[in-house]
């Protein structure tokens, strides 16, 4: 009701935070994390910081994977679709660098860490939360 | 959203800025002070039946009048009286119709419509709301004209309130008289035929209300002219049952059960020369006669009502008490403290009143091993020995109770609003025809006395979207809730959506809140609630393990509602679920 104008700052902030829960390799993570890993996510969201946003993700991936694996570019298939996650995380810090909102969409995504994983939780639906 | 209700009034001053008032509630409180007899008593409970079509007209000196003391009938304007005068119920009703059907035609000093002029200017009605002026309370906080003078009665004065133990026995006391006084006005209600008042909106195409009365029970069914909404259907219950619910109704929109204390009691804040003060009033219920010519105040209507809300005050300390199994029955020193007295040669560890009783603060007395919170107490000694005043002693020991592991206490505050807007239907109708509207919300929402009470009926309702009640209590005292926190089994649109959102509709008013509360696990749930509210209270709504959940959280949620879409119950429950596993919620 009340309008602010962070909506674009909060589009943002999920993109990442997908990207983030993309890149975790969720099959190779402990039972006991993937079993409870919305709850993880956003501790380790919460929790880790960077000095720019590439090292905060590469933190909240480590923090949760541990040392099995992080960001590692490979080609995952979606349905049909084969994405490039590497090249897609590339395309997403341009864009954040080119609107220079890298700092702001840090503090808003750690400051909201609970509700934007619930959020995402709810998007990506029922069979991802099984942990794929 | 909570869809609530519909606005009672406007007002033309301060640029038309809206007043949180329901319409049944502002009825309600018209008739209850005309409470005397049947006719007076319906004729209130019904004057505004036309409102609800949105009828605003805009004069040629710029003012809006909202119509509704006529209406459209095959594109000829008709008075009320036609409409009035075939309802069936009325038939039913121990009236005298055709006193009836006038009193409500003439309420307003408009010629054209009224047959008998004698009740333009004598009008109970219009007496009710203007002369006596109890409408007020619904358009500001602070009246012109003392409470006792408006139809109210100042059941309790308190002054000079300086420590929260204070505020919260003061507000404990509150909810007692609102649980006996609507024992109260059910006695006085029933007299005249009225157990339960039905009161439902459909909205959608206006067309008149429906009026039916069986058994004890009007029913009113009003439709409300709103394309936007079209399809929602508000239900409330007003009855004996003190119990403030909503809940989902089978057949589709939202009911809300209400006691009739929920409309007609407040706590309002005050300020006078002792500092920070509160006054509980509530409505005397038949204080207005009408002898066919003239309306007047019944005085003697005023002092029986105030012998018994006496005796209710000293009914609810006793409650308070003997739940606590206090050894030191304080009765009516309590009230005394509240006014502000004090007298002994003790003075009050936490207030530094002076007190004549002797409270044991060693470790074995009631600073015992479990008190860390020396640096709350602030009370002055000057030479004096210290002690517990009874204020501070009862709000102490009630803390204690509530305090204890399980379910949490909560008493709803009246929420703030933190923002509001209209309709887009409202709007679009009048500005597209007017240039302008009848209500304008760019500086907020009016705070009055109602709009308190109303607010913390909001709050009550927030809260109750997260929790639920149980019978599982330290403490049992008739009017105080112990809760737990909602399993996901329990949730349903309607509950999810307004603990996310915050918004409640009061058509064509939409309002965002935030709650308010005195919850007994804010800080923990070993922390002492009261003594550190100061502390605790803030934009914090209600504390988790692993988050607290926030305003700026809740508002972080809400694209859920429009991500979720028509998402299916099961998912909105998952969502729900996590939410309390996220934020650690107990």
């Amino acid at each position: 009701m009340v309008s602010d104008d962070r909506s674009e700052l909060d589009e943002l902030a999920i993109e990442l935070l997908r990207l983030i829960h993309d890149v975790i390799p969720w099959r190779e993570v402990p039972e006991d994390v993937k079993r409870d890993k919305w709850r993880v996510l956003a501790k380790r969201v919460m929790a880790s910081s960077g000095e720019d946003l590439q090292e905060f993700m590469h933190n909240v991936v480590r923090g949760v994977a541990g040392d099995i694996f992080y960001v590692k570019r490979r080609a995952s298939s979606e349905g049909n679709e084969i994405r490039l996650l590497g090249k897609e995380l590339e395309e997403f810090l341009k864009k954040i660098r080119e609107k220079n909102v890298e700092k702001e969409l840090l503090v808003y995504v750690k400051s909201r860490a609970i509700p934007l994983v619930i959020r995402l939780s709810a998007k990506l639906g029922e069979k991802e939360e099984e942990g794929e | 959203m909570l869809p609530l209700g519909i606005i009672g009034r406007t007002q033309e001053r301060f640029g038309g800025i809206p007043i949180v008032t329901e319409l049944t509630q502002h009825q309600l409180i018209v008739a209850t002070v005309l409470a005397s007899n049947e006719t007076l008593f319906y004729a209130g409970l019904l004057h505004d039946i036309l409102k609800p079509a949105f009828r605003f007209v805009k004069n040629r000196d710029g003012n809006w009048k909202w119509w509704h003391l006529n209406y459209n009938e095959s594109g000829k304007e008709v008075p009320l009286r036609n409409y009035l005068q075939n309802i069936q119920a009325i038939s039913s009703l121990n009236i005298d119709k055709d006193m009836f059907v006038e009193i409500i035609q003439c309420h307003h000093p408009i010629k054209r419509w009224c047959r008998k002029k004698s009740l333009l200017k004598h009008n109970p009605i219009n007496y009710v709301e203007n002369k006596l002026g109890i409408t007020s309370i619904e358009a500001t906080l602070l009246p012109s004209r003392g409470l006792d003078n408006i139809g109210l009665h100042v059941c309790l004065e308190a002054r000079g309130l300086n420590n929260p133990y204070h505020y919260f026995v003061l507000t404990m006391i509150y909810y007692g008289l609102k649980y006996y006084l609507n024992k109260l006005y059910e006695e006085i209600f029933s007299k005249l035929g009225l157990n339960k008042l039905v009161v439902e909106y459909y909205f959608g195409n206006y067309s008149l209300p429906l009026i039916e009365y069986v058994n004890g029970t009007l029913v009113i069914k009003y439709y409300v002219n709103s394309s936007e909404f079209r399809g929602l259907r508000i239900r409330h219950e007003y009855s004996s049952e003190y119990s403030f619910d909503m809940r989902i109704l089978r057949e589709g929109g939202v009911g809300f059960t209400f006691g009739w204390s929920d409309v007609l009691v407040y706590m309002v804040p005050h300020v006078s020369s002792f500092g920070y003060s509160y006054r509980i009033a509530c409505v005397i219920p038949g204080l207005v006669k009408y002898d066919g010519t003239k309306s007047r105040d019944d005085t003697s209507v005023k002092e029986l009502f105030k012998d018994k809300v006496e005796n209710i005050i000293y009914n609810v300390i006793d409650d308070l008490e003997s739940s606590l199994g206090l050894s030191v029955g304080y009765g009516d020193v309590i009230v005394k403290y509240l006014e502000g007295g004090e007298e002994g040669s003790y003075s009050c560890l936490f207030c530094s009143r002076r007190t004549s009783y002797k409270i044991r603060l060693s470790k074995t007395g009631l600073l015992s091993e479990k008190f860390t919170d020396y640096h709350r107490i602030s009370g002055s000694a000057e030479g004096a020995e210290i002690s517990v005043c009874p204020l501070c002693h009862l709000g102490f020991i009630l803390e204690e109770r509530f305090r204890k592991q399980g379910p949490s206490f909560l008493v709803p505050l009246a929420g703030d609003t933190t923002g509001a807007i209209i309709a887009r239907d409202f709007a679009g109708k009048f500005s597209s025809k007017n240039g302008s509207i009848p209500v304008n919300t760019d500086e907020g929402v009016i705070l009055s006395i109602l709009g308190q009470s109303t607010l913390q009926l909001i709050s009550d309702a927030w809260y109750q979207s997260l929790l639920k009640r149980t019978s599982k209590a330290s403490v049992k005292l008739p009017w105080m809730n112990a809760y737990n926190i909602r399993s996901q089994r329990d949730v349903d649109v309607l509950r999810f959506s307004f603990l996310i959102s915050r918004e409640v509709l009061l058509y064509p008013l939409i309002i965002k809140v935030r709650p308010r509360a005195l919850i007994s696990t804010y800080g923990g749930r070993n922390k002492k609630f009261v003594l550190n509210t100061d502390l605790l209270e803030g934009h914090i709504l209600w504390r988790g393990e692993e988050g607290d959940l926030t305003e700026e959280q809740l508002d972080a949620l809400k694209p859920i509602l429009r991500e979720m879409g028509k998402s299916k119950i099961g998912q909105l429950r998952k969502i729900y679920s996590r939410l309390v596993s996220l934020y650690g919620l107990r």
